[in-house]
């Protein structure tokens, strides 16, 4: 067996979970306390809490950025090779990122059953899947439903954080002057290019109409996206020389 | 059962590293591998460990490709200058780590050696002075137990007793456990009893690789009076000659003939012998 | 034992070990140092070490007792000082008698010589 992936998985998958538990624990008491307001509040209050997905990809960009360099390092030292501890780095990742899909589904799901009991009619709890797909607003979800959502947020989260993978890997194979190009560059492009498409009558609407057509569409996108970053990363990874920090 | 690097080729931009390079690092033997800064040696233990990508040519353990193969990757350990570890990690959490990937790990060993060096494993990494960071690094290669066990620059920040103890620990652990050691170093005369074959590197080509004793067999020093000294020389492969005064004392590599009359000859050893070959290099 | 010589290392193990019978340290039958142990103490490869040591091997002065190690033989005193008086012979006396010869002393006068040099030397 030429890949040893076991022993590198659980190292990867440990090493990040210690913050992701942090987060995680962050989320409850953010949404404890959203709760508590919420039930104990006035009759005319608002609030909104629909946040925990987006969070968590965030969290987990910053994952993606931080833990690829370190843990292929460690590999490296302990007779890993390169591929191998990018692969394990990916399914690591993974099951991080549906591990928080599915902390997020048990907490907005206990935040929205304490809502329910809530004096206000104007306190919302919610999350992407619910805000894109269903009508019915912040309702509670069924099982179905939740199941729905942790795909639709590992998606989301997992596609977000190799992202963050690709920053790094690519911010480490570029030398001084083309990091510095690269960095002034992406929030011109992020403003140019779609003033650019616009222009060319490129109209992005009819995608997202299909995209909203069904969660599916939407995981699907992702996985597609989260291949697409994962491949130019190998191919980052593939020839570069690794030294010490 | 060795690691056979065949036409090995590695260029960093314009630089080439490694210039076709072929050697065989054969069972259970302590290989010296001997050259200046930058003639190759950190990039040619790079490659064989995959933390080096190579422009061109082969690395294999026990017959196996190394690349994306852990399997032969997992039977070669690098001891190297640089930490690949966490720097916030405790030495500690280091050995659980080596434990995980390296079941032949021998915590009880490894933590025998901290004592003994006085290494403080609750410490973190990024704590340790260079002499402490160089020792954590070594204790991990003296206790995994690969079949391969290759050290860069084992000692540096070492101090002497350090060094003594790492030298005679080697020696217990290769005596008892035979395995295949390659050390990497500039500090010769310590290493020179260890080494049983002698690989010398110099701007990224093999320009010598034997067993030492073939070595030091083949080199010898005479000196005498410098006119006596020069016709000896005539037809000798010379690598260096100094006059002091009227006495002439040259380092011949070669067989040595009818020494004649009031020349005196003696043996070179291994770090003078690397002195004046890469004095011979230089004049190149 | 340091190496300050710039005889082969194993040779100077060798004999190290020999005199450390003629002089009684390592007694017949009893276990001499193991490889490890001279390759630990001296800092040197134990295939020096076992270079060395299979010097007196094979010149029927140690023997392997499997699993325990390396034992100095029976006899092993004795040979060596039959040795030692070969060399002895060839080393001094050959010389001797060939300065002797070129200074024109004979069998006789030369014994008279070794003679007095019993009784002056301490």
């Amino acid at each position: 067996m030429k890949m040893h992936l076991k022993s590198a998985f659980r190292y990867q998958f440990k090493s990040a979970l210690k913050s992701a538990i942090i987060f995680c624990l962050i989320m409850l008491a953010i949404l404890a306390v959203f709760s508590i307001l919420a039930v104990g509040g006035y009759e005319e209050s608002r609030a909104t809490f629909v946040g925990y997905g987006f969070s968590a990809a965030i969290f987990m960009f910053v994952i993606g950025i931080v833990s690829i360099r370190s843990d292929l390092r460690l590999c490296l030292q302990l007779g890993i090779s390169r591929r191998s501890a990018f692969v394990s780095e990916i399914f690591a990742l993974l099951a991080l990122s549906a591990a928080l899909a599915v902390v997020g589904e048990l907490i907005t799901g206990a935040a929205q059953a304490a809502v329910l009991t809530a004096p206000s009619k104007h306190v919302f709890v919610g999350d992407l899947y619910q805000m894109m797909y269903l009508q019915n607003g912040f309702l509670q979800l069924g099982f179905f439903q939740h199941i729905l959502s942790a795909l639709c947020n590992i998606g989301l989260i997992w596609a977000t954080c190799l992202f963050g993978m690709f920053f790094s890997l690519m911010f480490w194979r570029l030398n001084k002057a083309w990091t510095v190009i690269v960095a002034i560059s992406i929030p011109i492009l992020l403003n140019v290019v779609p003033w650019l498409l616009a222009k060319a009558g490129f109209d992005p609407a009819p995608f997202f109409t299909w995209m909203l057509r069904s969660p599916f569409f939407y995981i699907l996108t992702c996985l597609v996206i989260a291949v697409f970053i994962g491949v130019i990363n190998w191919l980052l990874l593939r020839r570069a020389n690794i030294k010490a920090v | 059962m060795s690691i056979e690097i065949k036409n090995l080729t590695k260029n960093f931009g314009d630089t080439c590293a490694l210039d076709d390079v072929t050697l065989s690092f054969g069972e259970n033997k302590i290989f010296g591998l001997l050259g200046n800064n930058g003639a190759g040696k950190s990039t040619l233990l790079g490659i064989v460990t995959d933390r080096l990508y190579p422009t061109s040519g082969t690395v294999e353990v026990d017959g196996e490709n190394v690349t994306n193969n852990d399997t032969a990757l997992s039977k070669v350990f690098l001891v190297a200058e640089q930490n690949m570890f966490p720097e916030d990690m405790s030495v500690k959490k280091a050995f659980n780590t080596a434990q995980l990937f390296y079941p032949d790990f021998d915590r009880a060993y490894a933590e025998k050696l901290s004592a003994k060096f006085g290494l403080n494993t609750k410490k973190k990494i990024k704590a340790l002075s260079t002499g402490y960071s160089s020792i954590f690094r070594l204790i991990l290669g003296l206790s995994v137990n690969t079949p391969y066990l290759l050290f860069d620059e084992p000692v540096l920040g070492l101090d002497a007793q350090h060094r003594d103890m790492f030298y005679r620990l080697l020696m217990e652990k290769y005596a008892e456990k035979p395995c295949t050691i390659i050390v990497s170093t500039h500090l010769i005369a310590e290493a020179a009893e260890l080494i049983e074959h002698t690989v010398i590197i110099r701007d990224g080509r093999i320009i010598r690789d034997c067993p030492s004793s073939d070595l030091t067999a083949n080199v010898y020093s005479v000196s005498g009076p410098g006119m006596l000294v020069d016709a000896y020389l005539s037809d000798k492969h010379v690598l260096t000659v100094n006059t002091l005064g009227g006495l002439k004392t040259a380092c011949v590599e070669g067989g040595t003939a009818a020494l004649p009359e009031g020349l005196v000859l003696s043996r070179v050893n291994l770090q003078d012998y690397f002195i004046s070959l890469m004095e011979e290099e230089d004049r190149k | 034992m340091t190496f300050q010589d710039e005889r082969p290392i194993f040779l100077q193990l060798a004999e190290q070990l020999e005199a450390g019978i003629l002089s009684g340290a390592y007694p017949e039958e009893s276990r001499v140092p193991s490889i490890t142990e001279y390759s630990v103490t001296y800092k040197i490869n134990p295939a020096t070490a076992l270079k060395g040591i299979n010097l007196l091997v094979d010149s029927g002065l140690l023997y392997k007792k499997r699993g325990l190690g390396m034992f100095v033989a029976e006899g092993a005193k004795e040979k060596l000082k039959a040795a030692r008086r070969e060399k002895f012979y060839a080393d001094y006396v050959e010389t001797l008698v060939r300065e002797a010869r070129n200074l024109g002393l004979g069998a006789s006068e030369l014994a008279e010589m070794i003679k007095r040099g019993f009784e002056d030397v301490d």
